[in-house]
């Protein structure tokens, strides 16, 4: 059994609302509570879920531009936190992101050459001319004419400007890409196009990746373990086709039955719960889900339920029964 | 919110204090002080008389101990006696101030009150004929300045057509009255006017323009609200917002342009009252009037703030509150 | 036609064109469009940046921006003729017998009046009545639109409810005087997936019992596929197909239409590589030669370049714009 490339244990970060008057805290807003996750080298981990639930904050936290409040992150094993600076500047390298916005990631002051070779620049990899050898072959793979290094961002279109933010995420020769969201800003015939890349690439380098989505398709599409979050919380993790086949916690089943379907006929009523996640200022007691879930019980209102299950884990007091 | 205005008023309190210092220490830093003009007017003055009277009035002790003595006085409420006026300062203000109220009042809502309509007609037909006049006359309001437009209002009405006093609040041996005294504050409150006019009407005009862009006015405009509606009830209340926080703020500036205005005019407000006290380095009112400036400005801007929150529901200063995720 | 039935359609629209100048020329954002929806139905349609899907929809209530404008076409609400009115007419009619939601709920409500008094004035502005009245009404739809507490969120503001909430109150808004249209311009994208589930379960629920006729939005299939009867694929500007939605998932026949449909991730297809669509849309003022898709299209050849195709009916209510498509 290889060791993962990265694991996050325990990760907690809560974010201090500043209110009133000198600057007093009003609350908090519990981002991530407690969550371990691993992703081995070479396979993709999809964290997926809906607005609040901390995937951002976790991937953020992975990438470094979050500290956590508690909790360590390990890459190759070494804690990245209490590293020496040259193992902490390795895992940076090693470990590149692309966001979900491709306007506002590219620096619109830069043109495409510049931009790509910064991590480069960064980390003090190569000369000029290796640099420049290496921008034109990473944006070669991504399918980026090199010719068009000296244009600005504004000259291409959003599925380019994503290609580009992906090519800047190769260049270093990373093991790690961590996505957050990168098709949703993309239209839906240039979001295919994307994801085919992404998987090309891993394929052909043995990247790992952390892929952070709301789209289960995509999922299902991409990823080889699958860690579903509601509020700060993990609540099912187990590989892609186990989770798909048989999920246990009542909310994977329920963005199962949310997601929509092309061709799959007129949504019937009833198959999704009412109400909304609640806000994570002030999350519920017990199970974060327990006041939407079709299958709660007196105890799911009173504790937390553990993470358990080995493989295929999943945090439930009333699991949906295997089929 | 009380806690959040009793915040600031400390501040404001902190600030006025503050600057009392760098006031005092920036008259004191100018060249020449009293006993010098003294000289200067009377030749008799020997070197020992001249040191003779800077002990007397304290002009030969240290700036800070000079100060300290003042800010003490000051705290107790004894701000001393204007050399020029020769009577307590506290006596001397309230008419130079009344009078500058009266004129910054009145061109403040003559300013306001039109440039609210005018900028929300420019905003409505941006780029029309109207718009480019009101653009027009905006600039020119803004880019003339103030003292030549005040000598151009003297030429016209009161030199080429006498129909108004070019100087003063009251015609000499006139009988006073509301009358007399009305028509002494035309000539000045229309060059302030005309000189806050046109920025206030561009700012109105600019927010109403964002304003009418946003997707709640195309929201309003499906719901079947009609142009009046959408223009005065939708729009106009979330342009007042920037607006009113702009033209606080511009407040200071009107009270300087009101300065200029009130030389030209011999207008015995505050303006001239701080100009002549500078010059005529007369202290305790020099510093005095230009603290009451600043406590102004810092008014300007607490009133400002408290109507933005007051005007946009998304800000609250009350203790507590943060944004919902 | 498609299902016009005996009454008139609720919403009929022929030949619609809508043009924007601009200083490199006259785009045209819309270009012959013609559609009709029956009572109590819904119309999908899709398309993705550029296809012009938003702008009928603009032209449709008479809101499209300037310097847009609409340069032919006729449009029928409930077979009264709404297009060429003036504007006194439009504001009218907008609300009243057309509403219409947009995508953004926190910028499309206005930030400085409370959520309950915008819903009130909706209902208000088409009939006469005091505000104690409007108030009630405005209660009443909160709650018909499954709002938790109504009363406390009458008062609240937009930025003070959730997303979801803000997307039912601009519902709220637009049924306030029950229109016989409902327009939706993408009114899920920006919401969570299982509030985009429950808000088209609203929207299906409120349509069988008010027996409005809806127009959907959206460039998602999927969603489109749970809340459609039939689907319009709009793509530069045109309508490519037009087909009742069973038949148009079982059986495309546009090669758009088909790669779109391929090209989605769904649940289930893990090993198998998604076709891409290479290219992309083409700019509106670059379009290529007689059909808009033939740079695109895996079909194409040269009579494809010769002129644009027209919908052409192929059997059984299913219309396709493309001359390669019979062959299939």
């Amino acid at each position: 059994m290889t060791a993962p490339l990265l694991s996050a244990e325990g990760l907690f970060k809560h974010f201090p609302l500043r209110g009133g008057l000198f600057g007093r805290r009003a609350g908090k807003v519990h981002a991530l509570n407690g969550i371990d996750f691993a992703i081995w080298p070479g396979r993709t981990l999809a964290l997926v879920g809906e607005s609040g639930c901390g995937k951002t904050t976790a991937a953020r936290a992975v990438a470094g531009l979050i500290r956590p409040d508690a909790g360590r992150l390990l890459f190759r094993g070494k804690d990245v936190a209490t590293a020496s600076g040259n193992d902490r500047k390795s895992a940076r390298r090693a470990m590149q992101m692309v966001f979900q916005d491709p306007y506002g990631s590219l620096n619109p002051r830069l043109n495409v050459n510049a931009i790509v070779a910064e991590p480069l620049v960064i980390h003090g990899i190569g000369d000029g001319a290796a640099r420049r050898d290496r921008v034109a072959e990473v944006l070669a793979q991504v399918g980026i004419d090199p010719r068009d290094g000296e244009r600005y961002p504004h000259e291409f279109s959003g599925g380019q400007r994503q290609r580009i933010a992906i090519a800047r995420a190769l260049a270093p020769e990373p093991e790690l890409i961590i996505a957050d969201e990168p098709l949703s800003a993309l239209d839906v015939s240039i979001q295919s196009q994307v994801l085919n890349l992404l998987k090309d690439i891993q394929a052909a380098r043995g990247l790992a990746f952390l892929f952070i989505t709301h789209d289960l398709a995509v999922v299902d599409y991409f990823a080889d373990e699958v860690a579903v979050m509601y509020l700060g919380h993990i609540v099912e993790r187990a590989p892609r086709a186990a989770l798909f086949a048989a999920p246990r916690h009542p909310y994977t089943r329920t963005l199962l039955a949310a997601a929509p379907r092309p061709g799959g006929g007129k949504r019937r009523p009833g198959a999704v719960p009412a109400g909304e996640v609640p806000s994570p200022i002030d999350p519920p007691t017990g199970c974060p889900f327990h006041p939407r879930c079709p299958r709660a019980v007196s105890a799911c209102r009173e504790t937390m339920p553990i993470l358990s299950g080995g493989d295929h884990a999943f945090a439930c007091h009333n699991p949906e029964p295997v089929p | 919110m009380i806690r959040y205005i009793l915040q600031r008023l400390g501040e404001s309190a902190a600030v006025i204090a503050l600057m009392s210092f760098v006031i005092y220490a920036l008259i004191g830093l100018m060249p020449g002080d009293p006993i010098d003009l003294m000289i200067n007017s009377d030749p008799r003055l020997t070197p020992a008389d001249a040191a003779r009277l800077r002990a007397v009035y304290g002009l030969d002790r240290p700036l800070v101990d000079r100060y300290l003595s003042w800010a003490a006085a000051a705290i107790g409420g004894d701000f001393g006696n204007s050399r020029l006026h020769v009577r307590p300062v506290l006596d001397v203000m309230p008419g130079f101030l009344l009078n500058t109220v009266k004129l910054m009042g009145l061109s403040f809502i003559l300013s306001v009150a039109i440039a609210i309509p005018a900028g929300v007609i420019a905003a409505r037909r941006q780029n029309s004929r109207l718009d480019h006049v009101i653009n027009l006359l905006c600039f020119a309001g803004i880019s003339v300045p103030v003292f030549w437009l005040a000598l151009m209002l003297i030429i016209l009405f009161s030199v080429m057509m006498p129909i108004l006093p070019a100087s003063g609040i009251a015609s000499v041996g006139g009988g006073g009255g509301i009358m007399d005294a009305a028509r002494h504050l035309v000539l000045p409150v229309a060059t302030l006017t005309i000189f806050s006019v046109g920025s206030y009407t561009r700012f109105v005009r600019a927010a109403m323009i964002e304003v009418l862009r946003q997707d709640y006015i195309r929201t309003a405009r499906a719901k079947g609200a009609g142009p009046s509606r959408i223009v005065w009830v939708h729009a106009l209340r979330n342009a007042m917002i920037p607006v009113v926080t702009v033209i606080a703020l511009s407040f200071g500036t009107l009270f300087s342009g009101a300065l200029i205005t009130e030389t030209m005019f011999a207008y015995p407000g505050m303006g001239k009252l701080i100009y002549d006290s500078i010059m005529g380095n007369d202290y305790n009112m020099a510093l005095v009037t230009l603290l009451f400036a600043t406590a102004v400005t810092l008014a300007a801007n607490l009133l400002a703030d408290l109507a933005y929150a007051w005007l946009d529901p998304r800000i609250s200063y009350a203790a507590g509150e943060g944004a919902r995720p | 036609m498609i299902n016009a039935g005996v009454a008139p359609p609720a919403l009929e629209v022929e030949d619609l064109a809508v043009v924007f100048p601009t200083r490199r020329g006259d785009v045209l954002a819309v270009a012959g469009v013609s559609y009709a929806i029956g009572r109590g139905r819904t119309l999908g349609i899709v398309g993705e940046s550029g296809s012009g899907k938003s702008m009928t929809a603009l032209a449709v209530m008479g809101l499209l921006p300037a310097p847009g404008r609409m340069t032919s076409g006729r449009i029928h609400v409930g077979g009264d003729l709404v297009s060429g009115l003036g504007e006194d007419d439009m504001t009218r009619i907008r609300g009243e017998r057309i509403g219409m939601i947009f995508q953004e709920p926190m910028t499309a409500l206005n930030p400085v009046f409370s959520v309950g008094a915008q819903i009130a004035e909706a209902w208000s502005l088409h009939r006469k009545a005091g505000r104690a009245e409007a108030r009630d009404a405005a209660l009443a739809l909160l709650d018909r639109v499954r709002i938790p507490e109504p009363s406390r969120r009458y008062d609240d503001y937009p930025h003070q409810i959730s997303g979801g909430q803000r997307q039912r109150a601009m519902i709220a808004m637009a049924l306030a005087c029950k229109p016989e249209v409902l327009i939706a311009d993408e009114p899920t994208t920006a919401l969570d997936v299982t509030i985009q589930a429950q808000i088209i379960e609203l929207l299906l629920e409120i349509q069988s019992e008010m027996g409005m006729a809806i127009q959907f939005i959206s460039h998602n299939l999927g969603v489109i596929s749970e809340i459609a009867d039939d689907v319009a694929v709009m793509y530069a500007g045109r309508i490519v197909e037009y087909a009742p939605s069973s038949r148009l998932f079982e059986s495309p026949r546009h090669p758009y239409t088909r790669a779109l449909i391929a090209t989605i991730p769904r649940v289930g297809a893990h090993d198998t590589r998604l076709p891409a669509i290479g290219g992309q849309v083409p700019h509106p003022l670059a379009l290529p030669p007689g059909c808009p898709f033939s740079d695109r299209c895996p079909l194409a050849d040269d009579d494809c370049r010769k002129a644009v195709p027209q919908l052409t009916t192929q059997g059984d209510a299913h219309r396709v714009a493309c001359i390669k498509a019979e062959a299939t």
